[in-house]
């Protein structure tokens, strides 16, 4: 399991192993990195707290890219061009890409109030949620590239929190809110057609 | 019978597509503005590769001549003074600008990887 982080000093995202990271923290009974690691990654700035590690600042994952789908390789060097490079004889297996974006694609209209901070919290939400839209964009494109030009047979897949729902109570993580979107979650998980196989369009 | 016109796109990001690493102070203002500017490059970035990636499309889909050129400040340039619109840097970036334009090569035709 990868979680991703972005490292602000360097301006990147840092995917950390988590698995690997829990086993260093086991052996040598060191938790804090752990923690620092899950908590950095949900760092959103502006409400939840950024963190260091090892004297660098973390913040969300969101910041950088809030979903990691190899979008910063060269076709060349994307899976499919990998196997048939190492196994021309060999079809490539079928690929499936399953992303769960916990969040409305485009946040509700709202009158942002006309100050600072208002204004940069919306603008940081708004960012992020339109630069998420772009990288399932780019994940199809890269799909279909793989179709047309490797012949792999590879199928994406997505579901999100439809852009029609409302939060019953304002404000952040409010239980109702929270219980609400469990509930929504159960019902859209019980549902195969929750699933978009298409971009999203807005 | 009419054959598909060639279609070229030219992407003029008039900065750099990773922002220069550098110790951000551990507080809130400049946490948040580093944040902004880094998410705001970073999906420059992506919307650039996906345009690389559409242009593929295109091309292996509807055999289309498409071409897609980008230029960007380089990831080695460094403002001569800190600050935001500070004349010698502006000056400095029209003087690259200037330098780069005559130069062909300036332009990129693939998408890159960091």
């Amino acid at each position: 399991m990868d979680v991703n982080t972005t490292n602000l000093d360097d301006a990147t995202a840092r995917v950390f192993v988590l698995v690997s990271e829990a086993q260093r923290a086991a052996a040598s009974g060191e938790l804090e990195l752990i923690h620092s690691i899950m908590l950095s990654s949900a760092g959103i700035p502006g409400a939840f707290p950024f963190r260091m590690i090892d004297q660098e600042l973390y913040v969300d994952g969101g910041v950088t890219g809030n979903i990691q789908y190899g979008g910063r390789r060269r076709e060349e060097n994307t899976i499919p061009a990998i196997w048939q490079k190492l196994y021309p004889e060999l079809p490539i297996p079928k690929i499936r890409m399953w992303v769960i974006f916990n969040n409305q694609f485009r946040p509700v209209p709202e009158v942002t109030v006309p100050n600072w901070v208002a204004v940069i919290q919306r603008s940081l939400d708004t960012a992020s949620r339109a630069a998420t839209a772009t990288a399932v964009r780019h994940l199809y494109t890269m799909a279909e590239v793989a179709r047309l030009k490797r012949n792999v047979d590879a199928e994406v897949r997505v579901v999100s929190i439809p852009g029609d729902w409302y939060p019953p109570l304002a404000g952040t993580f409010v239980k109702e809110t929270m219980n609400n979107l469990a509930d929504l979650g159960k019902k859209m998980g019980a549902d195969p057609t929750s699933w978009s196989y298409e971009p999203p369009v807005f | 019978m009419f054959t598909d016109p060639p279609l070229a796109f030219w992407v003029i990001f008039n900065n750099q597509f990773r922002p220069v690493p550098e110790v951000v102070a551990p507080n809130w203002v400049a946490v948040i503005q580093r944040s902004l500017e880094t998410s705001t490059r970073a999906a420059t970035s992506t919307a650039v590769r996906h345009l690389f990636a559409m242009a593929e499309i295109s091309k292996l889909k509807r055999n289309a001549d498409v071409e897609v050129r980008v230029v960007s400040i380089p990831p080695d340039w460094s403002p001569p003074v800190p600050g935001v619109f500070k004349k010698e840097t502006m000056n400095n970036l029209a003087d690259l600008g200037e330098k780069m334009g005559a130069d062909p090569s300036s332009w990129r035709d693939k998408p890159w990887e960091f």
